[in-house]
């Protein structure tokens, strides 16, 4: 380290960066501790700020967690290799950070919540820098009245002889001594030897050892009554010495610890709260400018804190929603009070759902002033919408399948009339040929409703176990031959054993389908088509996840919430019939499976589907469905629709034991109880399903459930853990094909 | 003369297969639903039950057991057009029940026609 007189040490500038410590923080450290004559303090909010064309400049940095301490620190020793680095950490940092941040060469770390340890440190440095004797040092800095402007407590330091080496003008101006007076001193000489007791002189020999010592104390005499005092013994071994020396801190400490004590009613606690809520609060005049905002509303915007006092109007933070200027002028008149679903963009651009809810008071200063909390709801929002579409999406699918049906029938009167008039009219006649057409329209009519009726899963699909590799494959060929130049298809397909139930036949439509999507999105712009296949364990469950990325055109979000549905297209009249997706997704789903998009326009679009992986026994053999002769107990208080599939049920090889009633139930479980291997529930209006799934749970031993219903999760409520791992779920309008999925996924 | 009682809800559909039918000349009882079908249902007269699945009232899984149980050797054919349950799942129930054929809607009708004559021999 090259020597450096006292005087440069202290003119070099002590950097604050980091986001934690803040105006105010800052404005009282300047205050305390950096006279104009000693330091220059600049404030600067990311390491980049710092100049590094200054001579070793003091750090101070803090951060919000420790993470981010060490991340700050990292940054500025590469910025700054020369700089004096004073860490502030958070007090609850975790011991293995603790280590990993000592480890680091820093000049010091300091706990978050203190800063007067924060200035003794500045302060320390400034003797820490320098080979000298740092009792001159010390006596150095009082003579020039340094050390007293940093710190209002008593700092001395003891050597190894249990002299006194040094002392501060805090020190001086309590103890009413000079520091020539006390150098070279025993402490005794100036407490006397009972307040000198053993005890401290103990605490001071552990000191000198190493240790750090750390106490409240309270001290005799009159003009010590009602005051609470701290101290602190820290050793100290200046650098390039072998000098053990302990540095005596005494602090007082009475006004924090009624602060602390009175925070619990005071406005120290609103500060608290106010910082740390983990809700956004924000204050603002009738124009939107925000007078106030907590560190939760800065985390949430995403915006630096710092940008507080530079004008930051509401209004910026919602550019995509122009209704927020009519809410506040609402607010400011006393109307409505809550603003839900706002689309809000963080400064790094990213858009979320907030909610804000607002009162307004009057104020002397702004006339007034409304006072809102902001929480972000982007998790609820995007849920809810998730829910609403699968609702639409069974909504639909029910119509659609009510449609086919009345379709069919009139399908089949108009192709039984033409071809009675056919049988009329005999070949060779132009009426012949004219009713040869109407048959053919009706087939392709029958084409169109078949199409209907996949998506909404009530064709059943011939399911074998297919390598699902080797048809996407096939897909990609077809697709790759009809593709133009310009778009390159690139595949990873080496997770070749992944085997599923399906129709190969439309698994391949699947493919072709969306791969098709995506090479069209990319016609005049050419890009690149990206296809990978491979094994997906989340959730403990064995999937395929099938990714078919485009580098195209993308999608508009208004028009992604519809991909799915039938008849929805974007396409030209003629082009297509809406189809195509709806069916995609009414095939993957009747398999078990998921099937999701996201896309942004001009990026291009990302679809993944997940299909369930077939279960293998020991021998490497597939577990079919119904294999086993088993006895499903299966209740129902709806006849007409339990007779259809208990038969349907026992068709697959099911052993039926029905139940209409309660007391068919408990018939039931007393008489067959060892038999039942599984028991489906099908919710009633009428009946409480949450009772009689615990009763049928309770009387069915180990056996899985599988409840159908059209929503399971009320019904859940009700159960223990256990009990929830046994029951499977089928939504309504269920279809044997479900509930035969979900005995076979869960059971 | 053979006697065929026709089961189904759709009047239009019930005309051409009722025309159709008479044609081949067979005579034809015609009923709207099950419950109707049930009331018209003549045992010693009726050789052919056509019936359709879904119905308003009682339905054709159910006209098909209640028959069976009058007339354990009467012969059915179930025509249904998918949708609500599954075209399939409907149709391979009435199969379990006994019926002698089954036809998903839109059928070809001449197909049906000869199945109808194969099942009445």
């Amino acid at each position: 380290m090259k020597e450096k007189k006292i005087q440069d040490i202290i003119l070099n500038p002590v950097y604050i960066t980091g986001l934690d410590i803040d105006k105010q923080e800052l404005d009282y450290l300047a205050h305390k501790m950096l006279s104009d004559d000693c330091c220059k303090i600049v404030f600067a909010e990311s390491p980049d700020d710092i100049p590094k064309l200054v001579r070793r400049p003091v750090i101070v940095t803090a951060a919000d967690s420790s993470e981010e301490a060490l991340l700050l620190a990292n940054q500025i020793k590469e910025r700054n290799p020369d700089s004096l680095l004073l860490l502030v950490i958070p007090d609850d940092a975790p011991a293995d950070m603790l280590k990993e941040i000592a480890s680091l060469d820093l000049a010091g770390i300091v706990g978050g919540n203190d800063l007067r340890m924060l200035l003794y440190h500045i302060s320390v440095f400034v003797f820490r820098n320098r080979r000298d004797d740092p009792s001159e040092v010390l006596s150095s800095l009082i003579q020039r009245g340094y050390i007293p402007d940093t710190t209002e407590s008593m700092i001395s330091v003891i050597g190894s002889d249990l002299r006194y080496r040094g002392i501060n003008s805090a020190f001086c101006q309590a103890m009413s001594v000079t520091p020539k007076q006390v150098i070279g001193r025993y402490p005794s000489e100036l407490w006397g030897k009972d307040v000198f007791s053993n005890v401290i002189q103990n605490n001071l020999k552990r000191c000198l050892k190493g240790e750090v010592i750390k106490y409240k104390a309270r001290f005799s005499g009159v003009e010590f009554e009602g005051r609470s005092f701290e101290v602190i013994y820290r050793p100290w071994q200046p650098e390039g010495t072998d000098k053990n020396l302990s540095v005596v801190e005494t602090r007082e400490i009475t006004q924090y610890e009624e602060e602390r004590k009175s925070a619990v009613s005071t406005g120290l606690r609103s500060n608290y709260l106010e910082k740390y809520l983990p809700f956004g609060l924000f204050d603002c005049d009738r124009t939107g400018k925000i007078l106030f905002a907590n560190r939760t509303f800065f985390n949430i915007a995403g915006i630096s804190e710092a940008k507080d006092d530079t004008g930051l109007y509401v209004e910026s933070l919602f550019p995509a929603d122009k209704r927020f200027t009519d809410y506040l002028s609402g607010v400011v008149k006393g109307e409505s009070s809550t603003f839900g679903q706002v689309t809000m963009r963080r400064s790094d651009g990213t858009d979320i759902f907030v909610r804000i809810t607002s009162h307004a008071r009057p104020d002397p200063e702004h006339g007034v002033v409304v006072n809102s909390v902001l929480e972000e709801t982007t998790r609820e929002v995007t849920l809810e919408r998730k829910l609403s579409s699968i609702h639409r999406m069974e909504t639909l699918g029910t119509l659609a399948g009510g449609i086919a049906h009345d379709f069919n029938t009139i399908l089949t009167t108009i192709s039984g009339y033409a071809e009675l008039t056919r049988e009329e009219t005999g070949p060779d006649t132009e009426i012949y040929n004219y009713m040869m057409r109407i048959s053919g329209a009706v087939r392709k009519a029958e084409a169109v409703i078949n199409q209907m009726l996949t998506f909404s899963r009530q064709v059943d699909q011939e399911r074998v176990a297919v390598g699902i590799v080797g048809i996407i494959r096939e897909a990609c060929d077809f697709v790759s031959s009809a593709s133009p130049e310009n778009v390159l298809l690139q595949t990873d397909l080496s997770a070749d054993d992944l085997i599923v139930l399906a129709d190969p036949t439309q698994l391949f439509r699947v493919f072709l389908n969306i791969m098709t999507n995506g090479v069209q999105s990319m016609e005049h712009s050419g890009g690149f088509l990206n296809v990978t296949a491979e094994r997906d364990t989340t959730d403990n469950r064995q999937n395929a996840r099938i990714v078919v990325s485009d580098t195209g055109s993308g999608i508009e979000s208004s028009v992604i919430d519809h991909i799915f549905e039938p008849f929805f297209t974007t396409k030209d009249v003629g082009k297509g019939t809406g189809m195509g997706l709806s069916v995609a997704h009414g095939i993957i789903t009747s398999l078990g499976g998921e099937m999701e998009v996201e896309s942004k326009p001009g990026t291009g679009t990302r679809f993944t589907i997940l299909l369930p992986l077939v279960e293998t026994d020991k021998d490497g053999k597939i577990q079919y469905p119904g294999d086993e002769h088993r006895t499903v107990l299966y209740a129902d208080t709806d006849i007409y629709f339990s007779r259809t599939l208990s038969l349907a049920l026992e068709k697959v090889g099911f052993r039926v034991l029905m139940a209409t009633t309660p007391e068919d139930i408990t018939l039931m479980t007393d008489s067959y109880r060892e038999d039942i291997s599984i028991s489906i529930l099908r919710s009633g209006r009428d009946s409480d399903t949450g009772e009689l799934m615990r009763h049928i749970l309770a009387a069915t031993g180990q056996a899985p459930m599988v409840l159908i219903a059209h929503s399971g999760i009320d019904h859940l409520r009700l159960l223990n853990t256990e009990e929830k791992k046994r029951v499977a779920f089928a939504a309504e309008p269920v279809s044997l094909r479900d509930i035969l999925n979900a005995i076979n996924e869960n059971c | 003369m053979t006697s065929i009682l026709l089961v189904e809800d759709n009047s239009d559909l019930r005309a051409m297969l009722k025309s159709s039918l008479e044609k081949r000349r067979y005579i034809v009882i015609e009923a709207s639903d099950g419950r109707e079908a049930l009331k018209k249902f003549k045992p010693l007269l009726v050789d052919l039950v056509i019936t359709d699945l879904l119905m308003p009232e009682q339905d054709g899984i159910g006209l098909i057991m209640e028959l069976k149980k009058v007339k354990p050797e009467i012969r059915v054919i179930a025509i249904s057009g998918g949708g609500k349950a599954g075209p399939a799942n409907y149709l391979s129930i009435a199969e379990t029940l006994g019926a002698d054929a089954v036809f998903a809607k839109p059928f070809n009708l001449n197909q049906f026609l000869d199945k109808v004559a194969e099942v009445l021999e």
